[in-house]
């Protein structure tokens, strides 16, 4: 537009004076550079503020990266601690507690059995033996199989003490079995308990630090963006300058023709 | 006989160029205003998300604090209740069933009081260990309920991400569009300086 308004008005009769035409001409021309060189100038300001913008964009997201690398590991560690309490919360809270439990019910089978003891307890031993062995072939749980194992074990031990002394010691060994395996039952539940909680506690800080992953990632993301926005505004800067030059050149260049034109026309 | 100037051709040209300038200025603007509201909405859906995260952090770690303690005094009550139970069992192994003698029915009466208490010891473990899982239950209700909103809050950031992704290419479409008007109108200037340049050299 820039061209089509100073041509337009240079173009009008100029053959009439030459010498007054020429004398517009230079002052369309030096008025052309001025604005070519204000524009320019302009253009040049935005373009420094757009690599000004892009340079500390660029910075703030190494910075985000390393803060989101960070909460990451940190998240991941956190997670691998959790699970690994989480285990040995279950394992203690639950399958200790439930083998100490059997053991505490065959014991309390046996204290309360009697002078029948011993044929009790014979019997359940073979029958939690059996129950292990068939439980373990039929693709029973190997947690409950060792469960019953161990309980096998424990009664097959109490039997044989039975066989050697009297009911009411047998009976008294397994009171004391009993009250043992209960012991050992609760306080196995009660470091389950705290297992539990202090995976629970790992498992909040990894939910803080995906908190702060997250975050972070948006504040990535909104930067990506702004440095996007900034170099688009930095090619359109760089775009429209040169497209100014080109237009001050082609007026330029159009003046110096139509001056030729007229040189050789006279 | 009607005739048309250049100068007239090339202000028609201008003015439509300006016109077209005008509508592809107002849809960049429009995409801009369009990219700061989605990242506008788009750091808000994620702040919202980073609430609901920190929201199930914390009722993870409640329930697991309300649990855990549920959970050991269920289990020191058990014990209780066993050593009691215990102690029942041990003083009545000693008393004949056929023996009322003073002592015998004090002892009669301990093991009575021990096996009330071993009763209620058991009763508030049992509880105790209900309410534990009680409240695991509950704190993971709401802990997934949290995540859950958390979710949705990443989707609806991830959707403002989009919208911002579009309104950028749309900037972009209107800046090329902008480009060729540009582009088009210098060469119709070109061509029409040429042409009066001809017209001069002819005269």
């Amino acid at each position: 537009m820039l061209a089509v308004s100073n041509t337009s008005g240079s173009a009008v009769a100029p053959w009439q004076s030459s010498v007054p035409a020429n004398d517009c001409r230079a002052d369309q021309l030096s008025n052309a550079c001025a604005l070519l060189a204000l524009l320019v100038q302009a253009q040049s300001a935005s373009q420094s503020g757009c690599r000004t913008a892009i340079e500390v964009n660029a910075q703030k997201l190494d910075e985000l990266k390393k803060e989101l690398a960070d909460a990451v590991q940190k998240a991941k560690e956190a997670s691998e601690h959790s699970g690994f309490l989480g285990f040995l919360g279950d394992v203690f809270g639950s399958d200790i507690a439930q083998i100490a439990g059997a053991v505490a019910a065959v014991a309390a089978v046996v204290a309360t059995g009697g002078a029948s003891a011993p044929l009790v307890m014979i019997l359940v031993a073979e029958g939690l033996q059996l129950g292990a062995k068939a439980g373990a072939e039929l693709g029973l749980d190997p947690k409950l199989c060792m469960a019953l194992s161990l309980a096998s074990v424990a009664v097959g031990l109490c039997t044989g003490t039975g066989e050697l002394q009297a009911a009411g010691t047998i009976a008294q060994v397994g009171r004391d079995v009993e009250v043992g395996a209960k012991i050992l039952q609760g306080a196995s539940s009660i470091t389950g308990g705290v297992l539990g909680y202090s995976a629970a506690r790992y498992h909040e800080s990894a939910l803080h630090y995906q908190a702060d992953a997250v975050l972070t990632q948006a504040r990535e993301d909104t930067t990506n963006l702004d440095i996007d926005s900034a170099l688009s505004m930095l090619q359109s800067a760089v775009r429209t300058a040169q497209r100014e030059t080109s237009t001050a050149s082609e007026i330029v260049q159009n003046d110096s023709d139509a001056n030729t034109t007229l040189s050789d026309r006279i | 006989m009607t005739t048309i100037s250049p100068s007239d051709a090339v202000g028609f040209t201008s003015e439509l160029a300006a016109l077209l300038l005008q509508n592809e200025a107002n849809q960049a603007e429009s995409a801009h205003l369009q990219r700061d509201a989605a990242r506008e909405s788009f750091l808000r859906d994620a702040q919202s998300q980073v609430s609901e995260l920190n929201a199930a952090a914390k009722a993870t770690l409640t329930s697991a604090l309300v649990s855990a303690g549920f959970s050991m005094v269920g289990s020191a009550c058990a014990i209780s209740g066993a050593i009691s139970q215990f102690k029942a069992d041990t003083t009545s192994a000693g008393l004949d069933p056929k023996d009322f003698s003073c002592s015998a029915v004090d002892l009669r009466r301990i093991v009575a009081g021990e096996q009330k208490t071993a009763k209620i010891w058991n009763a508030i473990g049992a509880t105790s260990t209900a309410l534990a899982e009680s409240t695991t239950m509950i704190g993971q209700s709401i802990a997934g309920h949290d995540q859950a909103a958390a979710k949705r809050s990443e989707l609806a950031s991830a959707q403002a991400q989009w919208e911002a992704s579009d309104a950028s290419s749309a900037i972009d479409k209107a800046t090329k569009q902008s480009d060729t008007i540009l582009d088009t109108l210098q060469g119709i200037q070109r061509d029409q300086n040429a042409s009066n340049n001809a017209i001069i050299g002819r005269i």
